[in-house]
């Protein structure tokens, strides 16, 4: 005879529980966790240079950075004087849980005020993948284009604050910034938005203001 | 995204639950897929044809419900 079987358990399920862990793991030590999202090349390492340089000698944070190849990133972040581990996913298009936890060994996480992890560039895929964050942390930059807020909704929709980057580009493009906060507001209507320059540094003090206050206000 | 590895945790998951409750045949596993997920239904479907490869499983048809959040889970399966 047939029987009805109710599962009622979220296909990612196992992606979830240890990145319930690693959250847990991360609330225990009194470490606040960003999991940064872009397309590739918006700027995520450059903002994390500016940032580091700018919170030195305030904060003590770590990186890890989510690449399909290379250390290159981690090379940069370890330059402005950061811990920085890089994961290479060897051709997998985001970062999951799993690939997280296996690399918190290598810090020492209760002397942390902040961990950063820089995800793989795709505005798709990391979109589903909790690593155990606090804060989802969207960037996406001018030369991209307006209309990727609502051809990539999911990642929108999830971000706890989203960062316009490369706006010294926004004499040179048609990118229409008025309608870019409309669409982001109608996914995420509470979301702050930053509007910075990763490489001169425009803007960024009020993100890193935002941030600071997170670390000390969870 | 990654459909295939989707479709092979969904058949691990309902082939570990049907071992479980002693039951030799799957005929229909349903799942329920939110808009806003990056997951596509179509794409699901023909992993699943492909994947479905042992004996207990093969003659399985894969239902799919959307629904508008962002939910992504195993709703049920039958089988005897």
């Amino acid at each position: 005879m047939t029987e009805r079987v109710y599962v009622k358990k979220h296909v990612l399920h196992g992606n979830q529980a240890i990145a319930e862990e690693n959250r847990e793991l991360f609330k225990s030590k009194g470490v606040l966790t960003l999991n940064l999202l872009s397309s590739p090349g918006a700027g995520k390492t450059t903002l994390l240079e500016g940032f580091l340089n700018s919170i030195k000698n305030e904060i003590n944070v770590a990186v890890i950075e989510g690449d399909v190849a290379t250390a290159l990133d981690a090379e940069r972040i370890a330059a402005c004087g950061a811990h920085a581990v890089q994961i290479n996913t060897h051709g997998s298009c985001h970062l999951d849980a799993k690939m997280v936890s296996q690399v918190l060994d290598y810090f020492n996480l209760a002397d942390l005020d902040l961990l950063v992890i820089e995800n793989v560039g795709n505005l798709v895929c990391p979109a589903e993948f909790d690593l155990g964050e606090d804060l989802r942390i969207v960037l996406l930059s001018t030369t991209e284009g307006i209309d990727k807020v609502v051809k990539y909704p999911v990642v929108f929709q999830k971000a706890d604050a989203v960062i316009l980057n490369k706006i010294d580009l926004l004499p040179y493009l048609s990118f229409n910034v008025e309608q870019f906060i409309h669409d982001v507001r109608e996914l995420n209507p509470k979301v702050p938005i930053f509007q910075i320059s990763a490489r001169d540094g425009e803007g960024v003090k009020e993100w890193t203001d935002w941030l600071i206050e997170k670390i000390h206000k969870p | 995204m990654h459909e295939v590895s989707l479709i092979s945790d969904v058949i691990a998951t309902v082939t570990q639950s049907a071992h479980e409750r002693q039951l030799s045949k799957i005929h229909k596993v349903k799942l329920v897929i939110g808009e806003y997920t990056s997951v596509m239904p179509e794409s699901l479907l023909f992993a699943f044809d492909l994947l479905k490869k042992e004996p207990f499983i093969e003659s399985s048809v894969l239902e799919i419900e959307t629904s508008s959040g962002n939910e992504f889970y195993i709703d049920y399966f039958e089988g005897e």
